[in-house]
């Protein structure tokens, strides 16, 4: 079973993470990449900055996302590969998910964006339209 | 591992009942299969006119549709399950047979029988997702 968690460290995130964690106890395999995606920035912001900095960014990004998510599956005797990425969110899961042939997509209800009371998070209900990959999403 | 799987007869809810059925290969112990299938109650005056019997055997051929091809699934898969056809609304029931049955995950087709295939996702879906506390594989 290869599983694509996707984390944006956010709540949803986590307990998206904590649900894959269990998992381990019922399946023969589980083979997890946990895949982290900055958006990227602008490009008036790029000119002003070199491109060492846009990427030292990038990955203290990535780091802050991820370190919480790896330590819960590495408890649960989970060893994910990470993927970090930069670029437009739903594409990057969607690519990833049909090039690395991803049995499932595994994705919080919603992320960071602000409009909690929207019941789905915009990512999510676009990684759904975007895809043929079944996609687990945790509320 | 509890899995209820959503089936209202159309080829997205024996797509996911298929998933179901593959994903059961991978896990260390048999799961335990419910199929469900949730049929929307007919409106007062119809119910009325067509009498009780009849409409019982109204609900009763829809839900065999359903279930039919589902069940045809699991049993060439060599697996066994359980089976309840419910009347009222599809989310809320998906919902509360979810609940009380403990499952660890809900099954179901991004779309239904509506062939507005332009949504993202069916209505009956979104209104799973929106309610659910608990996770839904979403299979298209």
């Amino acid at each position: 079973m290869k599983i694509l968690l996707c984390t944006d460290g956010s709540k949803n995130a986590e307990r998206a993470t904590a649900y894959v964690a269990t998992l381990t106890r019922v399946f023969h395999q589980l083979d997890v990449a946990l895949l982290y995606v900055d958006i990227p920035v602008t490009e008036r912001i790029s000119t002003l900055l070199d491109s060492d900095a846009v990427e030292q960014m990038h990955r203290a990004n990535a780091e802050a996302a991820l370190k919480s998510a790896r330590g819960r599956l590495q408890r649960a005797r989970i060893h994910p590969k990470e993927l970090i990425q930069s670029g437009n969110v739903v594409e990057c899961i969607s690519r990833t998910a049909r090039s690395g042939k991803f049995d499932l997509i595994v994705i919080g209800s919603r992320g960071h964006s602000p409009l909690v009371d929207w019941m789905l998070g915009s990512t999510t209900s676009e990684v759904l339209a975007a895809n043929k990959v079944p996609v687990l999403v945790v509320p | 591992m509890k899995i209820l799987v959503a089936m209202d007869g159309s080829a997205y809810s024996v797509k996911a009942c298929r998933w179901a059925m593959n994903l059961s290969r991978a896990l260390r112990l048999p799961p335990k299969i419910c199929l469900l299938n949730a049929d929307e109650p007919l409106s007062n005056s119809v119910a009325i006119r067509i009498g009780a019997t009849e409409a019982a055997r109204y609900h009763r051929e829809n839900a065999e549709y359903a279930l039919k091809k589902g069940r045809a699934v699991l049993k060439r898969a060599g697996l066994r399950w359980t089976e309840e056809a419910r009347i009222g609304h599809p989310a809320k029931v998906i919902l509360e047979v979810a609940k009380r049955y403990k499952a660890d995950f809900i099954v179901m087709g991004s779309h239904g029988r509506t062939p507005l295939k332009s949504l993202v996702l069916g209505s009956v879906t979104s209104k799973v997702i929106a309610g659910t506390a608990i996770p839904i594989a979403v299979i298209r």
